[in-house]
């Protein structure tokens, strides 16, 4: 069995790349993407504790994440479209209306 | 042990790798299957903790559902100019 | 007659129906709703009789119509009904002068085609209702009301004629005066329910009561650390400040004068019956509160034989007849104050109802002469009337007699009996009485002249104008209540003929002393006479000070009388007064009272207002401008974190969440 100290690095190693993704890109797809980057490093540590403690809280949580993850997709994608038909673009940077 | 430790090296590489592809690469489609090779490999390691049933749905809602979407987003806001440049 | 008590709040009530009728129907109705008027008041004042005979067969009434407000820390606010000798004999006055008033106005306003009647009705039966209203309230804050209601319609009468110029300021101006001195009766109201937890008038329970035991140290009220009996003065003066400004006291007096501009009959109800009647009956009423304090009393009685000299002087020599019974009706109100303040209940309260007679009648008298002169008011422009129109002139005859206190006439027994109480009183050993008696006694001179040359430069002479010469007649609604009237003002003295009785030793004949005690425990003159901190002492005997003293006053009216006969009953008079050289023009601008007052306003008033007005804008407005500067300013540099670019944010969330994780690892020692 792998220790989970490995799932725990690999996990970490996920995030950060998600992280690294939203703060440098301007691609709201993107975005989109390092969400769901970010979400599969959380489930990954969630399951890989749920095998160490040998129950599966840890697997139900990951499995309500997937169904957020989901859902928030679904909405994220509405929102990009409509970005896109007003600012003839995905890029976050241009939609700078929504301030003061 | 050994042969366990080997896989989960193997696919933890291609987890990040795909990762990484996905951030850094300039076209967003490639984005998109790079996102997709990530979430396959999160898979296998779900089913490497023994959860054979969340790997599942891994695959059902991630890669049939949320890519899927994605793929779709991508394809939709795809423009013209962006396409002769890349 | 068991129960006819019950009936008293109808007496209240039938005159503000008539103001409802009045006021909503009243353009339909023949001459503008006056019928209602005259019916509402005749019936108050069938109901108010019937009430007189009642409480003279020995019944009184004391009732709580309705609780409006109970619960609040032991005290209710309540209506109520108080019927004691008092109440019924000031209801009689009331309901009859108003009746008469009505009457009287059929003649002054619908027959010389005046506009906007209804709202004269109205007005007038607002007017008497809330009069009514207070003469009966049983409590103090009760009365307030009424009080101020009073003030309220006298405010729309005097502003009768509000296209004109001269009338809505005259009634501005009675509006804000008497609410100045109303502002510290409701002050002195609250300190009533503060110190006694009531404001009732009379029973065991009530604040006049409570105080006496307070003061014999048996019961404890609240007095706010101060010694009872310097409260109960504070307390009595405050509430004192509504009565001078309705009762046109000095320095509050400036406002009646100019009420005047109002139609006469208005000017004979405030003057005889309601507003200015209401501050000295305020003062009757609660009487066992002042009568605990020498020092209350002392100022009501200095007060008083001040106005009643300082305004006698001033009538001396106005030139429009009603002026000058303005400025007698101020000097008579100083002598009931004078009374009061003496100790004389019985005579001050005497002295209101005489005066209710003669100076209604007086006023409706003038009424007359002012419709046959087609409403020119100007003295030096009238003359000869006396044969043009006996009935005024015999009856103003009468009033003016009673006026200046010539005997029998009724003015004469009461004016007596206040001076001869203020004086025993102050021979018993209190200067300041003699001082405020001594000013009454000159007040009577004046009073004497001023009213002669009011009734010679009228009534004889030749005329002086055309139209004197040809003057407008005057119909029964005119005569009538000035011959009911002139009846009364020289009968009416007969109630109360106390210097017969103690001259000639005849008992009995003082009705209105025996009157006045058949009230409840504790309202009675009898119990009155023995809480007032005076004692007596007489030249001579009892007997001779009273011949003394009616004596001194009846000579002092006499030659002031006669002195006007002498300068003023000639066919051609000449102005006297600018002999009087510079005193004329202080007399003239009443001792330049009113400039006074302006310069208070403007000169003090004023700059304080605006050193406050600075200061509000200055330093008030300054801080909380200023805190809203830094707010905006604050905000104004934080929104720029706010781009609008969503990387920021996430850059932000970021930056905050690994900040929240440092922090907490460095306090939870997880890098030790």
């Amino acid at each position: 069995m792998v220790p989970p100290e490995y799932y725990l690095l690999l996990s970490a190693a996920v995030f950060c790349i998600g992280l690294f993704g939203i703060l440098t890109r301007r691609n709201a797809l993107l975005f989109l993407m390092s969400v769901e980057l970010l979400l599969n490093a959380a489930n990954v540590n969630l399951v890989a504790f749920s095998q160490v403690w040998g129950n599966v809280t840890g697997q139900t949580f990951a499995l309500f994440t997937m169904a957020l993850a989901a859902a928030e997709v679904a909405i994220g994608i509405g929102i990009i479209l409509v970005l896109y038909r007003n600012f003839d673009g995905v890029d976050v940077t241009d939609a700078t209306t929504m301030r003061w | 042990m050994v042969y366990e430790t080997i896989a989960f090296a193997l696919f933890a590489l291609v987890t990040v790798g795909c990762s990484l592809g996905v951030v850094l690469v300039r076209d967003v489609w490639h984005s998109a299957l790079l996102l997709g090779g990530a979430l396959l490999s999160v898979a296998v390691h779900y089913v490497m903790l023994q959860a054979e049933f969340l790997a599942a749905m891994q695959i059902l809602v991630y890669v049939g559902g949320v890519l899927i979407l994605i793929t779709f987003a991508v394809m939709l806001t795809r423009t013209q100019p962006e396409v002769s440049n890349t | 007659m068991a129960g006819i008590l019950d009936f008293a709040p109808a007496i209240v009530l039938l005159p503000f129906v008539s103001f409802l009728v009045a006021l909503s129907v009243g353009d339909r109705l023949p001459k503008g709703g006056a019928y209602a008027g005259i019916a509402a008041t005749a019936g108050s004042l069938i109901l108010s009789v019937a009430t007189v005979l009642t409480v003279a067969g020995g019944q009184t009434y004391d009732a709580t119509i309705y609780t409006w407000a109970e619960g609040l820390d032991a005290v209710d606010l309540t209506f109520g009904v108080l019927i004691d000798p008092l109440s019924a004999m000031m209801l009689l006055i009331v309901t009859l002068i108003a009746f008469l008033v009505h009457v009287f106005s059929l003649g002054y306003m619908n027959d010389e085609g005046e506009t906007g009647l209804p709202r004269y009705y109205a007005g007038l039966g607002l007017f008497t209702a809330s009069m009514l209203g207070f003469v009966v309230a049983d409590n103090l804050l009760m009365a307030f009301m009424f009080f101020e209601l009073v003030g309220l319609c006298s405010y729309l009468l005097i502003g009768f004629h509000f296209r004109e110029p001269g009338p809505p300021s005259a009634a501005k101006k009675a509006f804000l005066v008497t609410r100045f001195g109303d502002y510290f009766f409701l002050v002195g109201v609250v300190a009533v329910f503060a110190t006694f937890g009531t404001a009732a008038f009379a029973g065991e329970g009530s604040f006049p009561a409570l105080a006496e035991a307070a003061l014999n140290g048996e019961a404890s009220v609240t007095t706010f650390g101060l010694d009872p009996q310097t409260w109960f003065t504070i307390v009595g003066l405050l509430v004192l400040g509504g009565v001078i400004g309705k009762s046109a006291q000095f320095p509050l007096h400036t406002w009646l004068p100019d009420a005047m501009e109002g139609p006469t009959p208005v000017s004979a109800l405030i003057h005889a019956a309601t507003m200015v009647a209401a501050g000295v009956y305020l003062v009757a009423r609660m009487y066992g509160f002042y009568a605990l304090s020498p020092t209350a009393l002392a100022i009501i009685a200095f007060i008083g034989g001040f106005t009643a000299l300082f305004a006698a002087t001033m009538g001396v020599v106005k030139r429009e007849i009603k002026q000058v019974l303005a400025y007698s009706t101020i000097s008579q109100y100083g002598y009931m104050m004078l009374g009061l303040g003496g100790g004389g209940y019985v005579a001050a309260t005497f002295h209101l109802m005489t005066h209710a007679f003669f100076k209604a009648l007086l006023f409706l008298g003038a009424g007359s002469v002012i419709i046959a002169m087609h409403h020119n008011e100007n003295m030096w422009d009238m003359g000869g009337l006396k044969d043009k129109m006996p009935v005024t002139y015999y009856t103003f005859l009468a009033g003016s007699l009673a006026l200046a206190g010539i005997f029998p006439f009724a003015g004469f027994w009461s004016k007596d009996e206040v001076l001869y109480e203020t004086l025993i009183h102050g021979l018993g050993g209190s200067p300041l009485l003699l001082g405020a008696y001594a000013m009454g006694l000159l007040a009577v001179f004046f009073t004497g002249f001023y009213t002669f040359r009011m009734v010679f430069l009228t009534f004889h002479g030749n005329p002086r104008s055309q139209t004197a010469r040809d003057p407008h007649g005057v119909r029964w609604n005119v005569k009538g209540p000035l011959v009911v009237l002139g009846v009364l003002a020289t009968v009416a003295g007969v109630v109360n003929m106390v210097p017969i009785e103690k001259l000639f030793g005849i008992g009995g004949i003082d009705f209105l002393h025996q009157w006045l005690d058949g009230s409840f425990e504790g309202l009675t003159a009898h119990h009155y006479a023995d809480l007032i901190p005076y004692s007596s002492s007489y030249i001579g005997s009892e007997a001779t000070t009273v011949a003394v003293g009616a004596a001194l006053s009846l000579g002092l009216a006499l030659a002031g009388s006669g002195l006007a006969y002498l300068l003023y009953n000639v066919p051609e008079p000449v102005r006297h007064t600018d002999r009087l050289g510079r005193i004329k023009g202080l007399l003239y601008n009443n001792y330049y009272q009113d400039e006074y007052q302006v310069w208070l306003a403007n000169g003090v008033t004023r700059p304080v207002a605006r050193a406050a007005n600075k200061f509000d804008g200055g330093v008030v407005d300054g801080v909380v401008n200023g805190v809203s500067g830094v707010s905006l300013f604050a905000g104004g540099r934080v929104r720029r974190i706010q781009t609008g670019v969503v990387s920021n944010y996430a850059a932000l969330l970021t930056l905050g969440l690994t900040a929240l994780l440092l922090a907490f690892g460095i306090l939870g020692g997880w890098f030790v």
